[in-house]
């Protein structure tokens, strides 16, 4: 009981914020309130299980068509389970379905109902991340730390490592950036992914003022997986290192690319 | 130390001096009397949410800063008749009333935009208003009043939508051209469909409309000019979205670049080659793209050394779920996208930027960065898309090359907290007493002007004087001081902000230097002078040597 007094104390506060771009929380004027969410459900998700599968079978027909890209029939199936035993479920597979339309506000608030003790659902230890997700975008960059800490706590996931390597360099903490960067790409197996990690690794070596690093780097990015953010880079940098013929090629290539 | 710097910041933003409590970035916030109309509201089309600028410049001739803004009408519907531009006269300490003598300013159309420059060098500064239909020119008289001269220029050619414009030398023979930046083909009559937004209805544009050609003007003196948009190269390109154009020498060679900045395509970047045409090197620059190799809708444009290195930067506004963008200068025309680095990213993300600028508002000697904010779409609720319509004002402080966001706070800084439908904005000493004050508007509503009383040190306002040369204000031009804490340097340019025209001088903080400061002028000649500020002095003009 006292959990759950503590757990609708949280989701209050997390419902009365704003959002990014109007008294942003995630501001100095004040603490976002989806700290003291993430706070009292990393003591609710450490260390605990989630089902396999999804106790509510409309739920389950729902992540089905998410999966197929059906997203009005998905949100049909989600809408009524909302306000019933199973809305915490109903609410993370909103917080999905109004993610992929870049509703971010409503994707938060879905999330922070998805946060509400009740029957689990497979994908609550996917929750901080997809939360984080969605603070990122809307600006609450201290909370959205928080919640990617908290998803990599809960699964080692390498994306959370990522943005939080990113966020790292935006505030100009290169050492835990270089640490956070290495990490993530041990962690990531796929290529295009390995290869944004390189090319944030070698925006670490420019931070460094080492243009070579950063050259490899970004060249390791294009071998792996042909991206615009790494063939725009290096085609900067090898115009600036007196390289115009290599410049040229990969701005050829950035055109190419869609 | 970052963290150091990032903390003070966020701590209320004070600093202790003379023993008394200061509060840095205090502006005293004051509405004026009258409003701006830009079309309907709430808007009802992509022609009513691009408005937009206003100039700080001494329309009367009595010395002070007055202001101007052109607007529109309330309805694109009734023909585009309505209240049009309105004035307000300054009178040195700081108040803004308006007038209903525009001193011949009579411009009643759809305006957008408004540059200011003496292109008849007759010692008056001349307004040209951007508009949708018929731009106009109006040169100012010893009279201390305007005279519309807009055929007789014959900048009244065409007949398009044009939001921004910059004086500068593009053909260096001394006098100032321009370069005319136009957005849509857009019939207000017949709007294009609306449009899904994130799960909102919202008006069509600018993606699937016809781009304008943008305009370049070669000035004939005598307050005429002849188009030159093919013959010096500019329409080579393909026309694009323009929204903002500086004219600025970005690589301090003595000829003049171009910087136009595009909505939702790759700006430009026209540098003018060996035969006295212009290419375009957007892409070469790495200007024409963020650091991921897309383009932006690049809305406001700001000059300043973000790092200390004596090159000029530019850094860009830009659409919602975008970051603004820093181009760091690393020479020879070449540019690099430093907004992570630099801790400007994320944190512009959830907001649609419009006028920005790097200001020395506390006076150490160190430029802060302001953008001002707000929606083009109404249903920019937190809810429905995760943005709000209105917005407040972002300001950061630096440190080394890294910034901070300054919080919003109580009393004097509750200006950073303020969620309006900002748009254009002008930078300028509005009440003499040597520090930067700024106007600025929000989309067909009210003009605010922001009254700096946070500056703890020393200001010093510079101004050009060129009385004999084509272009008396040196347009162009890049000012230095030498201080004990080091050479800061500003470029004197039109069209940074956004649409809009600051107050034709340039400002330094000098902290607790008093003694005279050594200012060093390059000329958009690319002329060498250097110049000595008296003691004390808060305001200074360089008058070019012989």
């Amino acid at each position: 009981m006292r959990s759950l007094q503590g757990s609708a104390a949280a989701l209050t506060l997390a419902l009365l914020l704003g959002c990014g771009g109007s008294s942003e929380p995630g501001s100095a004027a004040g603490t976002d309130p989806a700290l003291a969410l993430l706070a009292q459900a990393r003591a609710e998700l450490v260390g605990k299980g989630v089902p396999r599968e999804s106790g509510r079978p409309p739920l389950a027909a729902a992540r089905a068509h998410l999966a197929s890209g059906r997203e009005e029939r998905a949100r049909e199936l989600v809408v009524p389970d909302l306000e019933g035993p199973a809305s915490a479920e109903a609410h993370y597979l909103l917080g999905v379905l109004e993610s992929r339309a870049l509703r971010w506000g409503r994707a938060a608030e879905a999330f922070e109902r998805a946060f509400a003790p009740g029957p689990g659902y497979p994908e609550r230890v996917l929750l901080p991340f997809k939360y984080g997700r969605a603070l990122e975008e809307l600006g609450r960059i201290d909370a959205a730390r928080a919640a990617f800490e908290l998803d990599h706590e809960l699964s080692g996931d390498g994306e959370a490592l990522f943005r939080l390597g990113l966020f790292d360099l935006e505030a100009g903490d290169l050492v835990s950036a270089d640490e956070r960067l290495a990490d993530a790409r041990r962690r990531f197996t796929v290529p295009r992914d390995v290869a944004r990690v390189l090319v944030a690794q070698a925006d670490l070596a420019l931070a460094r003022e080492d243009a070579a690093a950063a050259r490899s780097l970004l060249e390791e990015a294009v071998q792996r997986a042909p991206q615009r953010a790494s063939l725009a880079r290096l085609a900067r940098l090898c115009r600036e290192l007196g390289d115009e013929e290599s410049a040229l090629r990969f701005e050829a290539a950035l055109e190419r690319l869609p | 130390m970052r963290r150091a710097a990032a903390v003070a910041a966020l701590l209320g933003a004070s600093v202790a001096c003379g023993g008394a409590e200061e509060v840095r970035f205090a502006m005293r916030e004051v509405d004026l009397e009258g409003r701006v109309v830009h079309g309907a509201m709430p808007p009802e089309q992509l022609l009513d949410v691009k408005g937009g600028g206003l100039a700080l410049f001494d329309a009367d001739g009595d010395g002070d800063l007055d202001l101007y803004a052109p607007g529109g009408a309330p309805s694109w519907a009734a023909g585009g008749a309505g209240p049009g531009g309105r004035l307000w006269l300054g009178d040195g300490t700081g108040a803004l009333r308006p007038t209903e003598d525009r001193l011949g300013l009579d411009f009643r159309g759809r305006g957008y935009g408004v540059a200011v420059a003496d292109v008849d060098a007759d010692g008056c500064e001349d307004l040209l208003v951007c508009a949708h239909g018929q731009n106009r020119l109006f040169l100012g008289t010893a009279d201390g009043r305007f005279v519309d001269a807009t055929e007789a220029s014959g900048l009244g050619e065409h007949r398009r939508w044009s939001v921004a414009a910059s004086f500068g030398d593009l053909d260096g023979d001394g006098d100032l051209d321009l370069y005319v930046a136009n957005y849509v083909r857009f019939d207000p009559v017949r709007p294009p469909e609306g449009m899904e937004f994130r799960g909102a209805e919202v008006f069509g544009g600018p993606m699937g409309l016809e781009a304008e050609p943008d305009e370049v003007w070669e000035n004939l003196g005598g307050g005429t000019f002849r188009e030159a948009t093919d013959a010096w190269g500019f329409g080579r390109v393909a026309a694009s979205y323009g929204l903002g154009v500086v004219i600025a020498d970005l690589d301090g060679d003595g000829s003049q670049e171009v910087f136009v900045g595009n909505d939702s395509q790759r700006n430009f970047l026209f540098v003018r080659d060996a035969e006295g045409g212009f290419t375009e090197r957007g892409l070469a620059s790495g200007l024409g793209f963020d650091e991921n190799g897309f383009g932006q809708a690049t809305m406001g444009i700001a000059l300043g050394d973000s790092d200390d290195d004596g090159r000029v930067d530019l850094f860009t506004t830009n659409f919602m779920a975008d970051r603004n963008t820093l181009h760091r200068n690393r020479g020879g025309l070449l540019f690099e996208d430093r907004t992570r680095l630099a801790g400007l990213g994320q944190v512009s993300v959830p907001y649609l930027g419009w006028s920005t600028a790097f200001v020395d508002l506390d006076q150490d000697g160190r430029e802060e960065l302001v953008a001002f904010n707000g929606h083009v779409y109404p249903e920019a609720t937190c809810v429905e898309m995760g943005w709000a319509h209105r917005q407040e004002p972002l300001l950061f402080t630096r440190e080394g090359d890294h910034f901070t966001r300054v919080a919003a706070g109580p009393g004097l800084l509750a200006w950073l907290g303020r969620p309006l439908l900002s748009r254009g904005s002008a930078w300028g000493d509005l009440d003499g007493d040597g520090d930067l004050d700024a106007v600025h508007l929000e989309l067909s509503g009210e003009v605010h002007a922001l009254l700096n009383e946070g500056a703890h040190g020393r200001g010093l306002v510079v101004r050009l004087h060129d009385p004999d040369g084509p272009n008396p204000r040196g347009l162009g031009a890049c000012v230095r001081v030498r201080t004990a804490v080091g050479t800061q340097s500003r470029w004197l340019v039109s069209g940074d902000g956004y649409a809009s025209a600051h107050e034709a001088a340039v400002h330094f903080g000098l902290g607790e230097q008093e003694g005279a400061v050594q200012v060093l002028v390059r000329w958009p000649d690319g002329l060498e002078q250097e110049d000595l500020a008296p003691a004390g002095a808060l305001h200074h003009a360089v008058t070019r040597s012989r």
